[in-house]
This record gives structure tokens, sequence and C-alpha cells, in this order.
């Protein structure tokens, strides 16, 4: 983090009343949701049934048609208006498959939000961008080019370029997705050990079930673009709700 | 939908009709030209930070120019020796002596701009459309957007003007290496009756420099349309591999009809500016 950067703040998420049709094909259908600051929620559920598109809308990659989502009290419109250098807290989103720019290295690719808005100097940014590496195990893959690295390695490049920029609110986007399950594990500790040592909000889209267990705070259960369930990582696994029953049936968890 | 024929009593499919598939092709167009030419002002608006970028734009300069020197080279090389050869045949009759100036014309007022112009579109225009494609399809440009990176200081502008910067130069180099091919064909064909001396000053008496800031100007227009053009269909991108296979083909076909479209109106506008010669 920069000396000059803004103070931590912690940041809760609040979605009121979240609605987007494509084509007229309606996709969320009323979201409502919050996210404590400094906690983990995990959002569940098949897939298309709007999961990415629901943390698209958070970090203002897409535009509700109705509701309303708010970052620390702030409209999600207006923090997107304003200059980065007046946004009072940092946001960051690990994409499914990375999101690396290819033409990059490693430690571009980390560096790049940090180079391209001039917030550090050359030896600072060096600096950040080795502990960040470190802290997700990826150190001395600084000149590697993405095409050289594995999928899971990639997915941890993504997160170390989230924590780069010392982000407030991070999204996981099918963290897991296409990794064996050692290295599903992994990811789930290193999203653990970022909320212990961070404490960032976290929301984390999966259907992967092992990782909701391992990193949740809260999980909403996501079906048909409503949230049909909702409850603390502890209580969800013993939910009675038939549509939870069904899907933690379905990937044999109980 | 499909309704019974009234005709023949068969099942046939009434899909969209004629109006209407025009009416979607005519809004599409529309669309399209409406997002080169916001892309474009939003483009020429980022320029400022054209000293801030300087190290991708040379890269792109690099990428776009000096990588396809060789094939506007030998392109350029057959297009003045063709000429020659097919001129030559035809002024057999009357008088060859012209073979200079017709060469010396054709290379910087047309055939220069509008090949290389070509050539730059189908190699690096196709491969601008790609990378930007792909890097759609992968997210790449929605984690740009999630680090409040503008994709057009960041991608589009270096682009935009190593290709306006690149068309000129490969122009100058394309009208050389032309008016050389067509002096070996003059120099090595025994059915061409002047020499390499009487080529070149019939060349020099006729091509002045108007001409030739003629064509540059249109190497630069033509630049700005390849890049603008390319970078928009990278943008419009969805739907894989298969979007950006179909992507990159959009944006080279829009990008000839554009170079095209644009050589008329400059040479309509040329000649209003600079009367037709009656002589040298």
């Amino acid at each position: 983090m920069t000396a000059d950067a803004p103070r931590r703040s912690r940041v809760p998420i609040e979605i009121r009343d979240l609605w987007k049709s494509y084509d007229g094909n309606p996709v969320l259908k009323g979201i409502t949701l919050d996210v404590a600051a400094g906690e983990t929620l995990v959002i569940v559920g098949g897939s298309g049934e709007g999961k990415s598109v629901l943390i698209r809308h958070v970090i203002g990659l897409e535009h509700a048609d109705r509701g309303t989502i708010r970052l620390d009290g702030l409209p999600i419109d207006e923090y997107l208006e304003k200059p980065h250098r007046e946004k009072p807290f940092r946001m960051a989103m690990v994409f499914q498959s990375g999101a690396l720019l290819n033409s990059l290295t490693v430690a571009e690719n980390v560096s790049l939000a940090l180079r391209e808005h001039r917030e550090a100097r050359r030896d600072e940014i060096r600096r950040i961008v080795r502990e960040c590496l470190s802290e997700v195990d990826m150190e001395g893959t600084e000149d590697k080019l993405p095409a050289e690295l594995s999928g899971g390695m990639r997915k941890r490049v993504a997160i170390a370029r989230a924590l780069a920029i010392d982000a407030h609110v991070i999204l996981y986007d099918e963290p897991t997705a296409e990794l064996d399950p050692l290295l599903n594990e992994q990811i789930g500790e290193l999203v653990q050990k970022i909320q212990k040592q961070r404490s960032p909000t976290q929301i984390v889209v999966t259907h992967n079930l092992p990782l909701a267990k391992q990193v949740a705070d809260h999980v909403a259960m996501l079906r048909e673009g409503q949230i049909v369930d909702y409850r603390t990582g502890e209580e969800f696994w013993r939910s009675d709700h038939p549509h939870t029953r069904e899907f933690l049936r379905a990937a044999r968890v109980v | 939908m499909t309704e019974l024929s009234e005709t023949t009593g068969v099942a046939r499919d009434a899909g969209p009709g004629l109006l209407t598939r025009l009416g979607a092709g005519i809004l599409e167009i529309l669309t399209i030209s409406g997002e080169c030419a916001l892309l474009f002002v939003s483009t020429l608006w980022h320029c400022r930070s054209i000293i801030r970028h300087r190290e991708k734009v040379l890269s792109q300069l690099v990428s776009a120019g000096n990588q396809s020197l060789s094939i506007c080279a030998l392109v350029s090389l057959f297009v003045g020796m063709v000429m020659v050869v097919q001129a030559a045949d035809q002024l057999a009759n009357y008088t060859q002596e012209i073979l200079g100036s017709l060469v010396g014309l054709a290379m910087t007022k047309e055939l220069g701009p509008v090949v290389m112009g070509f050539l730059v579109a189908g190699r690096a225009g196709s491969a601008i459309a790609a990378e930007i494609g792909s890097m759609k399809v992968n997210d790449e440009i929605a984690a740009l957007r999630t680090m409040d990176i503008d994709p057009v200081p960041f991608l589009v502008m270096p682009r935009f003007v190593a290709m306006t910067l690149a068309i000129p130069m490969l122009i100058l180099y394309s009208d050389v290496i032309g008016i050389a091919g067509g002096a070996v064909v003059v120099a090595t064909d025994p059915s061409i009756s002047i020499g390499v001396p009487q080529y070149f000053d019939n060349l020099t008496q006729w091509v002045n420099f108007t001409d030739i800031v003629v064509g540059l100007v249109k190497g630069l227009v033509f630049g700005m349309e390849v890049a603008v053009i390319s970078c928009a269909f990278g943008f419009r991108t969805t739907g894989g591999s298969r979007g950006v296979a179909r992507s990159t083909t959009s944006a080279v076909v829009w990008s000839f009809v554009a170079i095209i479209i644009a050589d008329f109106v400059i040479v309509r506008a040329a000649f209003l500016l600079f009367p037709a010669r009656g002589g040298p």
C-alpha cells in the first residue's frame, strides 16, 4: 500500500431490489442482500442462475434495470463517476479466467493499476509486487508471462493484483473453476488468509461447496435470479430450505 | 415462424421479411458507424496523453510498420513491375516515353496509398481486432475497467497513433520500391524502347510534391480508419473464439470499404484544391 493512500475503511455492501434482464429474459429478479464490512459472503447456485451477473453489478461492470447497490453508503454509480484518486476505497475482482493481460509479465500485471495511476514510485512498486506475490506464494515469477503459468497460478496472480491496490472489496468469480481439489483448497486458504490479515469485504461466487464451507461467514443461495436462502456459514449446511437441500444433495455434501 | 403457403399448401418458414432484414442491416451499419465515430472522438481526446504512453506507441509502430516492411516491399515491387509491363504493351504503338510519369503518378497518388492501406488493414488491423477481441472475451477489458483504467488511452490511442504514422511512412517506402520495380522492367524488358534515364526524366517532370502529399494525406486518413474500425470491432466481440474470428473478418472488410470511400472523397477534394494540370 502506498504511503499517501486513503486510510483503510471497512466497506459494507447493500444491494436492494436489483433487477436485470437481457433481451427480455430476466436474470436477476429483485435481489436484496447485505454484506457486512469485513465479512466473506459466498453466493452459491447452479450454472446460469445469475451469480456472476450479480457481482459484475456490484463492481459496476453491468448496470441494473432497477434497484440500488451501495458501498459504504455510496451508490455504485457515484463511486464509478469519481476520479480514481478521489475514490474513498478500492475494489477488485478476481475473474474466473484470471483475466491477466497476456502481453504483460506477472510483475507488470500485478503493478498495472499502480503504474497507470502513478500511485507509487518505481522502487516502491517493485516492493509491493514482491510482497503481494509472496503473499500468494508466487515469488520468483515476476518475469513470467501469463501463458507460462498454470490455471491455479494465474488465479493467484490475479489475487495478488487485487492485493497490490489494497482493495477494500474483493469479488471472486468462480475462483476454483477448472482447478483440481488440492488447488481448490489452496485458493480457499488464500481467501481465508486475506480476510484474516487485511479484512476486506469479500464476495465469492461459486458452486464449489467445499470452498464455500471453508471461507464463508454467510452463504446466500441464488436460484432463478432470486436469493432463496441466506444463512450463516455454519447454519447453511443444516438448512431445511428445499432448494438448498436439493443443491446440497446434488453436490453430495449431505 | 412456420406458415402454410396459400398457393402450394406447403408449409414454409416465413422468417423475417425482406424489409425487416434490410432495416436491421441498415440499423447495424448505423450503430457500427456511430460506435466508430464515438471511439474516434474519444481517441483524439486521449491523444493528449501520447507522451505518457510513448512506449506503447513505439511498440505498436514497430508492430504495424516495421513488421510489414518485407511484405510491403514485395507487393510494391511487383505492382510497379506489372504496371510497366501492362502499360508498355498498350503503348507499344504510341509512345512508351510516358511510362515514368504513369508509374510515378499511379504509385504516389493511388496505388501506393490504397495497396498499403489494404495490406496494413489485412495484417495489422486484423491483428488489432483479434487481440482486443480476445481481451474482451477473456474479461481482460473488464479487468482494466475494474482497475479504473480506461481502455481507450491504454489500448486504442497507441494503436491509433502508430497506425496513423505507419501507413504514410509505408506509402513513401512503397512509392520508392514501386517506381524502382518499374525501372527494373524498363531496364530488362527488350520490348520497351525507352531507357532508365528517360523513365526517370519523364517521372520527375510529371510527379510533383503535391502528388506525394495527397498520397500521404490518404495514408493518414486510412491509418485512422483502420485503427478505429479494428479497435471498435474488437470491443464489439462476444461469443468466444468464433466471435473473435467474426470480429476480425468484419474489421478487415469494413476497413477495406472505408479505405475505398475515403479514397474517393480525398481524390475529389484534391481535384478541387489542386486542379488537374495540362502538362509538366
